[in-house]
């Protein structure tokens, strides 16, 4: 699908941000989240990113104004919009299955908000045809829905979501029901359509490598509460806490219980250097399990292989630790490997005191 | 089991439900047609199409359906827009378009007998004491349209619920995104709604319209329950009844009901069409094109809206409030002017009277509903089961389009049967032929069901080595325990308020000997306390007896109807906006 260029410009700075104070919200006893604060800037790609059964449709839903919150309140644009209905709040939304509306030709779905908003009909078709033009779906406006494919339907709705010029633009998990490669082009896409309209955006997924490459900030979420908040960076490098360095990352973060005492650590050699004696909740890498050499011996239990690197799954005194290496040549499983962990590759998430 | 066995085995599925239709409804039809040109002429046609009253009737039948069809269709819509609209008092407002459904059509035509009659009925003072003026509501400028305001009544329930299954079946997330592209109430339903609900809407009017051409109840009890109903507001039903039951000229009487029910399959088959068409896209489907609506300036629409069910409200609740208020009154209490329309005394002691009375036709009824609700389920059941895996369409339409056939055209048939085999004024007479009013309605309904139930199951008993035979037995039946429990209750309704047949199969009440004699059933009961039908000789506490014997006929239905309700919506109308 030919991507238009929308010669990659940097983030707007003007435009809406949105606040959350406080939010809870709970389903009769199930408290879904409980105090939720997140800020958001204005014209940011922001994304909500956690397990399924997390919340952050919820918490997507409370900021459009589909669902209430129980307490907490949130503004958009400095304003408070808690007694908004969804209408009032100027948000553009794109839902999973797209919700098109299945009796309406892509031109009407596309220029319903406008018409909807009092636009003359003929002004509402020009402004939803140069749209449908711009994300390329030009030649489907008299089909309707269900006589296009998903790749499009996808881009009708990010267009019946824009046309109306939207404070904030949300988007709850748009590309999971497209396939391996359009996903991957359909990030791209919409990043540059994000870009060009400068259009503060929350996205919501559970795709943590998506969350990644399309935001600027991230917000980790997870069992009813935000973990972190950060730019993609921050959040791969130093993760705050255990949950958020398991989530992110693929293969995912080894986390395990190292001792140290004396200067050497076990049941693994890692470099110490600058850790008092005592018991640590530790997280390395995988891609920082140098394999070859080391201290460390182990014996090789799986090796998955995964294009461009094979995942070396290992076991050393009872721990299950994951590496990664370029080329598995040497390697079979049931055999046995030395390796040592890279200096300044251990983040320490808990512990100190014995 | 064989392959072939296998075969024959789904085959044999519906094979005794469709013996029992060529026996009870095919043969009757055939009879029908047959008797009504005796010596193979066309004479009594002739004769019919003659008569000087028969353009009347054929217009009051005419303005009758549609009447009632295009009446109940604007209120249930209505009412359903009401309901889907709201986040809060959608059960209240739901039982309330849903009343009307639980009292049996004898029921609410004496109820609304009693409301209409000019001595005795409450509306002619209220209108007074407001200013307006009297009106004779069953004189012959106004009674067909009285008789048409009655099945309306009795018909927003149906049309409520089948728009309102098309309207809720919209998907969540369409209807959210509506809200945040700021459409407002009617943007919502005239532009998306309505229009993705296009088949139910159709399928309720074709619904109701079907009802009403062959509604004997109303028309029969308002024009007076016997003898031979004023031109002004006959029907083609009481026509043919009267001319065949009363006036003797059978084979008149039968052109008139075979004329009816070619009339009646015109929405039958439209009826047909619809709900094959519906869940295979591009199949051969009724077209219609969906006007652009200009739009309607939004508070204005909110508040006709919520006018209509406001007085709607009223309009259904009141007959239904009257029913008990006079079943449970002093006799002093009547014919006060200004008329008592609140509790001030209750007695409990004509009703409890009037309920042992009516012991032998409640035993009646109930046993014999109960029987027709063992055959229908045994009947159906496998025959639906076939239709939703085997993909027997067409038996589906046959289903369909017997159901949409007056009852009148079968009656002299099943008539002619029974009296044959010697088996009138008894309970068997009434098991026999009822079903052939429940089995194509249940089979419709329980079809539905079981295309609703994921396929896996079988297919994993299938794969496990089950036989078709003991899959549809030890896995379907199982996990379908729900929805025949509920068309068990649909089939026990209908039977319960059958009054066409029991009044011509049955003579006397039940003599409490065995095998079973005497059929009088608690249709035919109640109605005999028509002060109409008593020749205007009203015996002490008539009208308490008559609410009493109303009350009796309703409770059952109110009880099964409130238990059967959510099954009623998906089975009538399931597959929503898909295709
Ligand atoms: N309408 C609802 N009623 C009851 N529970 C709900 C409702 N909506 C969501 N939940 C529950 O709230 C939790 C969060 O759901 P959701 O926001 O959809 O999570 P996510 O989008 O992260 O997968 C889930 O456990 C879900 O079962
Ligand atoms: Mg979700």
């Amino acid at each position: 699908m030919p991507v238009p260029d929308f010669s990659a410009r940097p983030p707007a700075e003007e435009g809406t941000g949105v606040r959350l104070e406080g939010i809870s919200k709970r389903f009769g006893k199930f408290a879904v989240f409980d105090g939720i604060e997140l800020e958001v800037h204005p014209g940011e790609l922001f994304s909500l990113v956690g397990p399924s059964g997390s919340g952050k449709t919820t918490l997507l839903r409370i900021i459009a104004g589909l669902e209430a919150q129980d307490s907490g309140h949130v503004y958009i644009g400095g304003k408070k919009v808690d007694s908004l209905g969804p209408a009032k709040r100027n948000v553009g939304m794109v839902f999973q299955d797209y919700a098109l509306y299945p009796n309406k030709t892509v031109m009407e779905n596309i220029a319903s908000p406008l018409m909807v908003k009092g636009a003359k009909r003929a002004e509402a078709i020009k402004e939803a045809a140069e749209m449908a033009a711009l994300l390329d779906i030009g030649e489907t406006v008299d089909r309707r829905p269900g006589q296009i494919s998903g790749g499009q339907q996808q881009r009708v709705a990010l267009a019946r979501a824009l046309v109306k010029k939207p404070d904030v633009f949300l988007l709850d998990e748009p590309f999971s029901n497209l396939d391996a490669q359009l996903r991957f082009s359909s990030r791209k896409f919409l990043k540059d359509v994000q870009r060009r309209f400068g259009i503060t955006t929350i996205y919501v997924t559970h795709d943590q490598s998506e969350a990644l490459s399309i935001s600027d900030r991230v917000a980790v979420v997870g069992k009813g509460s935000v973990h972190q908040v950060g730019t993609p960076k921050e959040i791969y490098a130093s993760p705050a806490d255990e949950f958020t360095a398991t989530f992110i990352g693929s293969p995912p973060l080894n986390v395990l219980t190292v001792t140290v005492a004396g200067g050497a650590s076990s049941p693994l050699f890692i470099p110490v250097d600058g850790l008092k004696d005592g018991e640590y909740r530790v997280g390395i890498r995988p891609e920082s399990i140098a394999l070859g050499s080391g201290p460390n011996g182990a014996e090789v239990t799986a090796l998955e292989f995964a294009g461009r690197e094979t995942i070396v799954y290992l076991k050393v005194g009872g721990v299950e630790l994951r590496g990664v290496v370029q080329d598995a040549g040497g390697l079979q499983i049931g055999g046995k490997a030395r390796f040592a962990v890279q200096p300044g590759a251990v983040r320490v998430l808990a512990g100190g005191e014995r | 089991m064989s392959r072939l066995g296998d075969a024959l085995a789904s085959r044999v599925f519906y094979l005794p439900a469709a013996a029992y239709l060529v026996a009870f409804a095919l043969v009757p039809l055939l009879l029908s047609v047959a008797l009504s040109a005796p010596s193979s002429d066309l004479g009594s046609y002739v004769r019919l199409f003659q008569l000087t009253d028969f353009p009347e009737v054929v217009y009051n039948t005419l303005f009758f359906s549609l009447g009632t069809a295009v009446a109940a269709l604007l209120v249930g819509t209505a009412f359903a827009i009401f309901v889907d609209s709201r986040r809060r008092g959608r059960r209240v407002f739901s039982l309330v378009a849903y009343l009307p459904y639980m009292i049996p059509f004898t029921a609410s035509a004496l109820i609304w007998a009693t409301l209409f009659n000019p001595g005795y009925g409450p509306i002619d003072p209220i209108l007074k004491s407001v200013g307006l003026p009297i009106v004779d509501w069953m004189g012959p400028s106004l009674q067909l349209y009285s008789l048409t305001l009655v099945s309306v009544w009795t018909a927003i329930p149906l049309a409520f619920l089948i728009v309102l299954a098309g309207l809720t079946s919209v998907p969540k997330q369409v209807k959210e995104a509506a809200g945040v592209d700021g459409m407002g109430m009617w943007d919502y339903y005239s532009s998306v709604a309505l229009p993705l609900a296009k088949g139910a809407v159709v399928t309720a009017f074709l619904m109701t319209m079907i009802l009403a051409f062959g509604n004997f109840d109303l028309p029969f009890i308002l024009s007076g329950a016997g003898g031979v109903p004023p031109a002004t507001m006959a029907t083609l039903v009481v026509y043919a009844y009267a001319e065949m039951f009363y006036v003797g000229l059978s084979s008149q009487g039968l052109a008139a009901a075979v004329f009816l029910a070619l009339i009646a399959s015109i929405p039958g088959l439209l009826l047909v069409r619809t709900t094959l068409g519906r869940p295979g896209e591009g199949k051969a489907r009724l077209r219609v094109p969906h006007p652009r609506l200009p739009r309607l300036p939004e508070s204005p629409f909110r508040y006709l809206i919520y006018a209509v069910v406001a007085l709607v409200s009223v309009f259904i609740l009141f007959p239904v409030y009257w029913m008990f208020l006079v079943a449970f009154r002093p006799q002093a209490l009547d014919y006060l002017l200004p008329p008592v329309i609140y509790p001030t005394k209750i007695i409990t002691g004509v009703f409890l009277s009037t309920v042992r009375q009516a012991t032998p036709e409640i035993i009646t009824t109930f046993a014999v509903a109960c029987a027709v609700t063992a055959v229908t389920v045994l009947l159906a059941a496998p025959a639906a089961y076939t239709i939703a895996r085997d993909g027997r369409r067409a038996l589906l339409g046959v289903m369909i389009y017997v159901f949409s056939l007056p009852s009148i055209v079968f009656v002299y048939g099943a008539f002619y049967i029974i009296a044959s085999l010697k088996l009138l004024n008894t309970w068997a007479a009434l098991i026999l032929t009822e079903p052939l009013f429940t089995i194509p309605f249940v089979v419709w309904t329980m079809s539905n069901f079981y295309n609703s139930l994921p396929r896996q199951y079988e297919e994993a008993a299938l794969v496990d080595g089950y036989s078709r035979v003991r899959a549809f037995f030890s896995v379907v039946m199982p996990l379908a325990r729900p929805g025949l429990i509920a068309a068990g209750m649909v089939a026990f309704i209908f039977s319960w308020h059958l009054l066409l047949f029991p009044l011509v199969l049955s003579q006397t009440p039940w003599s409490f000997g065995f095998p079973p004699v005497g059929s009088n059933t608690v249709t035919t009961f109640a109605i005999l306390f028509d002060p109409d039908s008593t020749g205007g000789t009203l015996s002490n506490n008539v009208w308490t007896q008559l609410a009493s014997s109303g009350i009796i006929l309703a409770i059952p239905v109110i009880v099964l109807s409130l238990v059967a309700q959510g099954y009623l919506l998906k089975g009538l109308y399931s597959g929503g906006t898909k295709g």
